[in-house]
């Protein structure tokens, strides 16, 4: 259960979240959804952990591989899309040896064993989400994970998000191919009936769960 | 011209004869310049590391310093070890000066700078994004400093090479604090100055093309680690 | 002029050079470099006149056809300096050749030139007249200038043979002290040598031949012997007598 009141982030002048208000319980697919530079990426990176906030309060965050992001570019390490489940098994505690099947599940097996430096943006997105779902994590946070994606690539990556069993954040300016519970807005430039609007939904779905978390991070 | 086919004819005669001196002096630069990479590597590895990734309050300030460390003369250095080293300095007791391992010291504080300025230059150059992806996945603060230092490792190399090949071919610190003493702490460098001063020119170039015969290949091998990281 | 660094760290041609540009309006720019480096200047045709001082290496310098002439200039000492603690025991010694074989039954630390210079070249002749070299673990060569070799013997608490001028400006910074000195055959005379014009062409042979012709006057010897330091004349004018 993540719990987030009024979180923003700024860069010096650089508004990269406006003041946002946010629950997500365990299990739920949330969409966020937004243009460019609406603060889309910088939320996930606050709900990574990855993120230090400016103002407002979040509690309930997870530590990395209990709680994983997956980039809007993701990076791949040095080796191949194995080597990379590889390492995210390993970190997890798990045999090394099941990285071909989670590559698989994305259709990235036959890559298994290229370099990652000849891979092309969609597949690249595809290996870092399979790495990502070999750690296994509570908490998938996904960003923009559709971009770049051709029709097999696009099926591969919903099919894959559909199975997963955890509490699931999916960012993207359209979300017509999400599997989502619910969406959620988020705007460049907060207007404030957009904000009014935007709080008060939420608001009511944080009334329905009692407040608990397990860490607080506090804006500076 | 008659110096240079002099210099080549004699480092040829150099190289099949296995001259005792100059082989035992090629040995000494590389052992001393060696370890000296290997001692400044333990240090300047992480704290470069630490300026690039964690980018702490001030680093431009450790940046800034570590600029002005690079522009110490070697003879400098050289002197630096002797007011600690030498029989009446604060170490001298440790019977270190003109000693291989004094040469060491002065060439770690001189490969220092270095090494620590790439590796920062490298570590600094990586995108956000590759140590929030090692930390995501669960790995440690220092689990994801090793991942970032593992993915600028053609950079790593480079800078390691460049460092050693400064340590090779500086002769302040050999001959101030090492003495140049045949057959014992006399380096290359210091052999080249040696010749120099009896007037042998010939001999001079012979041993310091047999420096080169060193340096290039080197110099070759940190391109080709260069290649490899544009690849 | 090419000559070796003893004339230039002494501070003698610093003191000298000025009066002779005065005299003759002739510029004078010299490099300080060993006894061997020197020479192969002059032969080389890097220089117009060469100051040096090993006899043997000068009258071949000269015969070679590479100088028009060899005219003595000066003469200043060497002397054997060591620990003060001497446990070869050979301070007092009036033949520095016996000295030598004193330090070498010993095996104390000797620290050698090593470098071909005057000061190598004297060390060996001494060690000639010693009946030869014995080798030993102590023996080591520098191959720098005297200077360095001299901090080297301070480091290892050895002998070495010096030249006086640079001992006399090296001594407060070391732990060694004065051993044998006197000898006949620790007299270092100077030779001054104009390089021969057709192994310089281009050069300044007439400027060469003035300043051969001060060094050997009444004013320029004059202003040898007056050059002290640390109220110690270091140079003697006129050839050593032998």
């Amino acid at each position: 259960m993540i719990q987030a009141h009024d979180i923003s982030v700024r860069f010096g002048e650089v508004v990269a979240l406006p003041a946002t208000t946010l629950a997500l319980a365990p299990g739920e697919r949330l969409g966020v959804r937004g243009p460019n530079g609406s603060g889309k990426s910088t939320l996930l990176r606050v709900l990574a952990g990855l993120q230090p906030l400016s103002a407002g309060r979040i509690e309930g965050l997870l530590p990395g591989g209990r709680c994983v992001l997956v980039h809007q570019r993701p990076h791949l390490f040095r080796g191949t899309p194995r080597s990379n489940v590889a390492y995210a098994l390993r970190l997890a505690g798990r045999p090394a040896s099941d990285a071909l099947g989670w590559l698989e599940r994305l259709g990235a097996g036959h890559l298994a064993d290229r370099s990652v430096a000849g891979l092309s943006g969609g597949e690249r997105r595809r290996v870092a989400l399979a790495r990502a779902l070999a750690r296994d994590p509570e908490v998938l946070l996904l960003d923009e994970p559709f971009a770049g994606l051709d029709e097999p690539g696009r099926i591969a990556v919903s099919a894959a998000c559909e199975a997963f069993q955890g509490t699931l954040v999916i960012a993207a300016p359209d979300l017509d191919h999400a599997p989502l519970t619910r969406l959620q807005d988020l705007n460049p430039q907060p207007v404030p009936a957009g904000i009014a609007a935007q709080q008060s939904v939420v608001g009511a779905r944080l009334a329905d769960v009692p407040p608990r978390g397990d860490s607080t991070v506090t804006g500076s | 011209m008659d110096l240079l086919g002099e210099g080549f004819a004699k480092a040829w005669h150099l190289v099949t004869s296995g001259d005792p001196v100059v082989f035992h002096a090629l040995g000494v630069s590389l052992l001393c310049s060696l370890c000296s990479l290997a001692l400044a590597a333990v240090l300047a590895v992480p704290y470069g590391a630490w300026l690039g990734l964690a980018r702490p309050r001030g680093a431009s300030l450790h940046v800034f310093l570590l600029r002005v460390g690079l522009s110490i003369p070697t003879v400098v250095i050289g002197l630096l070890v002797y007011a600690f080293f030498t029989r009446r300095g604060l170490l001298g007791s440790l019977h270190l000066f003109h000693t291989k391992a004094a040469i060491v010291i002065g060439q770690t504080l001189l490969a220092f700078p270095l090494l620590a300025s790439l590796v920062h230059g490298a570590s600094a150059s990586l995108d956000p994004v590759v140590a929030e992806s090692a930390r995501t996945l669960g790995a440690s603060r220092l689990g994801a400093a090793a991942r970032c230092l593992g993915e600028v490792r053609p950079a790593l190399l480079t800078a390691a090479l460049a460092t050693f090949g400064r340590c090779l071919t500086e002769v302040g610190i050999a001959v101030m604090v090492g003495g140049a003493i045949l057959m014992d702490t006399r380096t290359l460098t210091a052999h080249v100055q040696s010749e120099v001063g009896r007037g042998e020119f010939g001999a001079a170039l012979a041993a310091g093309l047999l420096l080169l015969a060193v340096a290039v290949p080197l110099t070759l091998l940190g391109m080709r680690f260069e290649r490899g990281r544009r690849a | 002029m090419a000559t070796t660094t003893s004339t230039n760290d002494s501070g003698l041609l610093e003191a000298l050079m000025p009066q002779f540009e005065k005299a003759s309006g002739v510029k004078v720019r010299w490099v300080s470099v060993g006894t061997g480096q020197a020479l192969k200047l002059g032969e080389k045709g890097d220089a117009d006149v060469v100051l040096v001082h090993d006899r043997a290496k000068e009258d071949a310098f000269v015969s070679a056809g590479h100088a028009t002439a060899r005219r003595d200039v000066m003469w200043n000492d060497f002397l054997i300096v060591g620990p003060a603690a001497d446990p070869a025991q050979v301070k007092g010694e009036a033949s520095a050749a016996s000295a030598l074989t004193k330090i070498a039954a010993v095996e104390a630390p000797f620290v050698s030139r090593g470098d071909d210079s005057g000061t190598h070249s004297r060390e060996k002749a001494l060690w000639r007249a010693a009946g030869g070299k014995p080798a030993w673990s102590g023996y080591a060569e520098t191959g720098q200038a005297m200077g360095l070799t001299l901090m080297v013997a301070h480091e290892r608490q050895g002998y070495t043979l010096a030249d006086r001028g640079t001992w006399l400006s090296f001594r407060k910074k070391l732990d060694l002290v004065a051993l044998v000195e006197g000898d006949r055959a620790l007299r270092n005379p100077y030779g001054i040598l104009p390089v021969a014009p057709a192994r310089r062409p281009g050069g300044n042979p007439e400027g060469a031949r003035r300043l051969v012709e001060w060094f050997t006057s009444p004013a320029g010897q004059a202003a040898i012997g007056a050059f002290t330091v640390d109220g110690e004349a270091l140079f003697h004018p006129g050839s050593a007598g032998d």
